[in-house]
Order: structure tokens, then sequence, then C-alpha cells
């Protein structure tokens, strides 16, 4: 397998196994190679990290109280 | 209001604009209510009202972007109207400017992905659904979505980088290093 290849794989095995989308088997099987690849737990912290930054930061729109008193006055029409 | 907080930024992320995300939001709850014998207790909830208002975003928002509505060339309040529009927008755009929400570059750059892409990171990375919610909301195969949310992932990243390097960061995906590390 080449070199890319295998980064790709490397990437998309984190993403399942961050995303619990591993089976049991699968699960064990990538445990197994992050103890045995010093370079998967910064991998896995680098993708962490990523997702907590895009998580914090996005922009999350407030909610105002004429929204919700729109829904409830229809709501109550209706 | 249940999971309001939740929908408004899915909602927004689709429109872009935030009378017609809380339009969109308007017309979930109705639907939820309206549907509520539909609803199967003890399935998740949350993933019910998202896939009522994905449903209603394809079904009737983007058919009123597509059609917008009608008006009579005639009309003499059509100069006004327009003029009055022209200004609300532009007022709209201070307001941005001035509360900074045009600086933010991870909003920026989510909303420059496709739609597809913008729906599995804002349904995955934000709100926490599993694949197979994601897959229930979207109605897409699994599968589907695993390989949606790879390549949505590292399009999001690679739109980033400029970002990420100008804040002392090599690469997301690469080694991190602090500018002072390279110094």
């Amino acid at each position: 397998m080449s070199k890319s290849k295998k980064q790709l794989e490397i990437q998309r095995n984190i993403d399942l196994f961050l995303d619990h989308a591993m089976h049991n088997e699968e699960s064990a099987h990538f445990m197994h190679e992050v103890e045995n690849n010093p370079e998967y737990p910064k991998l896995i912290d680098q993708e962490m990290n990523f997702r907590n930054f895009i998580k914090n930061n996005v922009k999350r729109p407030g909610v105002s109280t004429d929204l919700i008193q729109s829904i409830i006055n229809r709501i109550k029409i209706d | 209001m249940p999971h309001i907080e939740a929908l408004k930024t899915f909602a927004f992320h689709l429109t872009y604009n935030e009378a017609d995300a809380d339009d969109l939001i308007q017309e979930t709850y109705m639907k939820a209510f309206k549907f509520m014998d539909k609803y199967e207790k003890g399935t998740n909830a949350k993933a019910w009202l998202f896939k009522i208002l994905k449903n209603a975003y394809i079904n009737e928002y983007r058919k009123k972007v597509k059609s917008p509505q009608k008006v009579d060339v005639d009309d003499v309040g059509l100069v006004k109207t327009t003029e009055n529009q022209n200004e609300r927008l532009k007022a709209d755009l201070r307001d941005d400017i001035y509360t900074n929400e045009l600086g933010d570059e991870v909003t920026k750059a989510l909303d420059k992905l496709p739609e597809d892409f913008r729906t599995v990171i804002l349904l995955c990375d934000i709100e926490g659904f599993s694949y197979e919610e994601m897959s229930k909301i979207i109605d897409i195969p699994v599968g589907t979505i695993r390989s949606r949310l790879f390549r949505a992932r590292n399009a999001l990243k690679e739109l980033l980088k400029p970002y990420a390097e100008k804040m002392g960061y090599e690469d997301f995906r690469g080694r991190r290093r602090s500018r002072n590390e390279e110094e």
C-alpha cells in the first residue's frame, strides 16, 4: 500500500473511531494499532482539536423570545 | 421549546439568513405539532425535529427561493419598496460588521462548503448525531454518510488552512507548530 493510501486509511479509521462508528472487532483492532504506533495518539489529538475548534467557533445565532411566542401563538390558533 | 437553539443553528447555516431560519423553525414546530401522532415514543425527538426541518427546507424554502413572488411592474409602490429593501440590506450588513460577525472564519468556511457537505458537518460535528441518525434525517445510506463526512471534513480543513497558518498552525492534519517554534 502506498504512503498516501495508508495515510488516508489512517485518517478514515480515526474518523470512524472518534465518531463511535466502529464495530467491536474493528475498534479492538484499531486500539491495538494505536498502542503500537506512537503517531496515532498525536493524530487522534489533532483531529479532536480540529473538531473542538469547529464546534466552539461556529456561529450560533440566538433565539428571540418573539420567535418562541410566535410559535406558541400559532400552535394555540391551530 | 425543546431543541430550538440547535434547530436555529442548523436552519441558519442552511439559509444564511436569520429571518428565513426563523420561518423554517416556525414551520418545523407547526408540522411537529400537526403530525405528533407520527412520532414514535422512545425514539430520538431531536433527530425527528431535524428531519422535519430538513424536509421543510427542501420542499418549501428551496421552492420559494427558486420562484420568487411575482410583482406587478405597474405597481406604483415598487420603486419605493425596492429602495426600502436595499436600505434594510445595507443596515443589516452594517450591523454584521459592527458585531464582527463577518470576521468569523469558521462560519465563513463552513458556509462556503456545498450544501451536502455542510449538512453532514453540522449534524455530526456540531450536533453530535450518529451515522444512523443522520442517515434517517437526510435519507441517504450510512455508507454515503461516512464517505461524505470524510470528504466534507477534508474540504473544511482545506478552506481553513490559510486561517490556521495565519494563527500559527502548519496544517490541521499535519504537524502542529507555533510561530515561536519556527523562529
